[in-house]
């Protein structure tokens, strides 16, 4: 078990608790249809998951699996023109060490301070809007466009 | 493996430090990107004109998934792609001597001051996310420097120093450890060409998420640090096994790095000896199975019910609770459980996290409480395929009388 070390007081968002993110009512008949191309995003984690950063994204021309379940952080993809929603999934985030040292080699695992993570996301609108949701609400919204 | 064929292509990237130009070589099983396993192997420490280098030092790691007896159980399971992408960089060689910086190589792998071999996980992965089909493990394959490098008297001094403190440090490029990340945290491997054989261990935590069965530390592992164990499907805290009873009913005391408190299914294993040993029974239905199950369904709370009181003694500051859940369907790696406090305004903080083994049905905690108020606490199952959804139970946590029972009495919320 562990307990978090976290400045007292509240910093996070309010949500409601059987509705992280407002996300629930994204379509999930769009979300179980395959996409014909996908987006691989890299994603650098760090501030014990509450910060964000899109190092790179790509587009592949193969269909996604149907996503899983959204778990205890999401991503919520939308048409950034229209607002439509289009899809939302699972995006799960390494569990990150608070302590304020460097990284921790552990056997021949690492206990990390910042971390990597690739996303694979259907691909469904020239112009999307990523957002990444956390358990207290967003953590980070990016643009994928496709004519950048 | 039935190897399909081969392509070669080009691309051209705007790269780091000496990168240019990557190209890819794939040997393809399959082009079902989303079923296969696509293992992406880049270069590390080799000039322009190494590329057949790189290929043949590359092919010689990907044995081990061809052909390995030792890999049978991964070859059981969906094809998997190996593609190759070599990127020059200006200097030949990474360093290996801990604390010095990165060459002008396009991955910039080192070995840190505490003795780890590391690299730049975010451009490793956008090189070959931008350069493969697709990506299920990023291998980085660093090619080091030589032994006889002159060894600079910063390093003698830092090794010296090493010494009293117990680290592990490299004074020999063969002593550079590979390492990986487990899926959760990227699917990624950092090694050399010096260690072929510890390969197939790592895809074990990079792929499968196994943990590993080998010992360092004395002891058992601390309150804050059990979770890690939880969250490996060939470790566990119960002396009697019963998590792997399905499969085999031994269960040997060592392993997760410590010598006590952890136990492994069988006494050999790859992920218990490095470069040799077969998987063992567990680790193999893990591998077999584990990349085509689906995500968990979800855990329902028994306790604390939702909107329960929990009374918390005069003068108390710690709470202690013992929730219980039900779980349908087959039995998760782990469950994650999350405790959040909800402030008069709905604004939520964490307040403590931990993970438990997927046979688990109850746990016990205590953790300390600033003021009563109320609290959300959330439970998800996770495998290797993801996490379901969390659900989440609130209560509210309320001081009782001065003479109001024993911390240990919170746990029996109103259920």
């Amino acid at each position: 078990m562990v307990a978090v070390a976290a400045p007292d007081g509240d910093a996070a968002t309010p949500d409601d608790l059987d509705d992280a993110g407002g996300a629930d009512d994204a379509d999930d008949a769009d979300a179980d249809a395959p996409a014909a191309r996908t987006t691989i995003a890299v994603l650098r984690v760090s501030q014990g998951g509450e910060a964000l950063e899109l190092v790179r994204w790509v587009t592949k021309p193969f269909a996604t699996e149907a996503p899983g379940p959204r778990g205890a952080t999401h991503y919520v993809l939308e048409d950034a023109v229209t607002g439509e929603r289009l899809a939302a999934g699972p995006c799960p985030l390494p569990r990150l060490c608070t302590c304020p040292g460097p990284d921790h080699p552990r056997g021949c695992l690492r206990v990390r301070h910042q971390g990597v993570v690739r996303l694979k996301l259907p691909r469904l609108a020239p112009v999307e809007r990523l957002t990444i949701v956390g358990p207290d609400g967003p953590i980070a919204t990016f643009t994928l466009d496709e004519a950048s | 493996m039935t190897w399909l064929r081969r392509i070669a292509l080009a691309f051209l990237l705007a790269g780091p430090a000496g990168a240019q130009e990557p190209r890819l070589t794939s040997d393809l099983a399959s082009t079902d990107w989303a079923r296969a396993v696509d293992v992406v192997i880049l270069s590390e420490g080799y000039v322009r004109a190494e590329e057949q280098q790189f290929l043949a030092d590359a092919r010689r790691l990907a044995d081990a998934i061809r052909v390995d007896p030792d890999a049978a159980p991964l070859r059981a399971g969906p094809p998997i792609n190996l593609h190759f992408v070599f990127v020059p960089g200006r200097d030949r060689g990474a360093p290996w001597q801990a604390g010095r910086p990165a060459r002008r190589t396009p991955f910039g792998a080192h070995v840190t001051p505490e003795g780890s071999f590391d690299a730049d996980d975010a451009q490793a992965d956008a090189v070959a996310a931008e350069v493969a089909p697709d990506v299920d493990v990023v291998v980085v394959l660093a090619r080091l420097t030589p032994a006889d490098e002159p060894i600079p008297a910063s390093a003698r001094r830092r090794w010296a120093r090493a010494e009293g403190d117990d680290l592990d440090l490299p004074e020999d490029p063969d002593d550079v450890r590979p390492n990986a990340d487990v899926p959760t945290d990227g699917a990624r491997i950092r090694t050399t060409t010096l260690d072929p054989e510890a390969f197939l261990h790592e895809l074990g935590h990079a792929l499968y998420g196994l943990g590993d069965e080998y010992e360092e530390y004395p002891g058992a592992p601390p309150e804050d640090e059990r979770w890690e164990v939880a969250v490996c499907p060939n470790l566990t805290l119960e002396r009697t096994g019963r998590r792997w009873k399905d499969i085999v009913d031994t269960a040997y005391e060592g392993g997760g790095l410590w010598k006590k408190g952890v136990w492994r299914p069988e006494r050999r294993c790859r992920m218990r000896e490095s470069r040799a040993d077969a998987f063992c029974l567990v680790c193999q239905d893990v591998i077999r199975g584990g990349r085509e199950v689906d995500a968990p369904g979800a855990p329902e709370w028994t306790r604390p019910a939702d909107d329960a009181v929990v009374l918390l003694p005069a003068g108390q500051r710690r709470l202690k609770l013992e929730p219980r859940w039900r779980h349908r369907g087959d039995a998760p790696v782990s469950f994650h459980l999350d405790l959040r406090r909800i402030s008069p305004d709905g604004r939520r903080r964490q307040v403590w996290w931990d993970a438990v083994e997927g046979h688990a049905r109850r746990t016990t905690f205590e953790v300390g409480v600033q003021k009563a108020g109320t609290y959300a606490l959330g439970i998800s199952a996770v495998n290797l395929a993801g996490e379901s959804e969390v659900v989440w139970t609130t209560f509210t946590v309320r001081p009782a009388g001065a003479t109001s029972g024993l911390v240990g009495a919170l746990g029996e919320a109103t259920d």
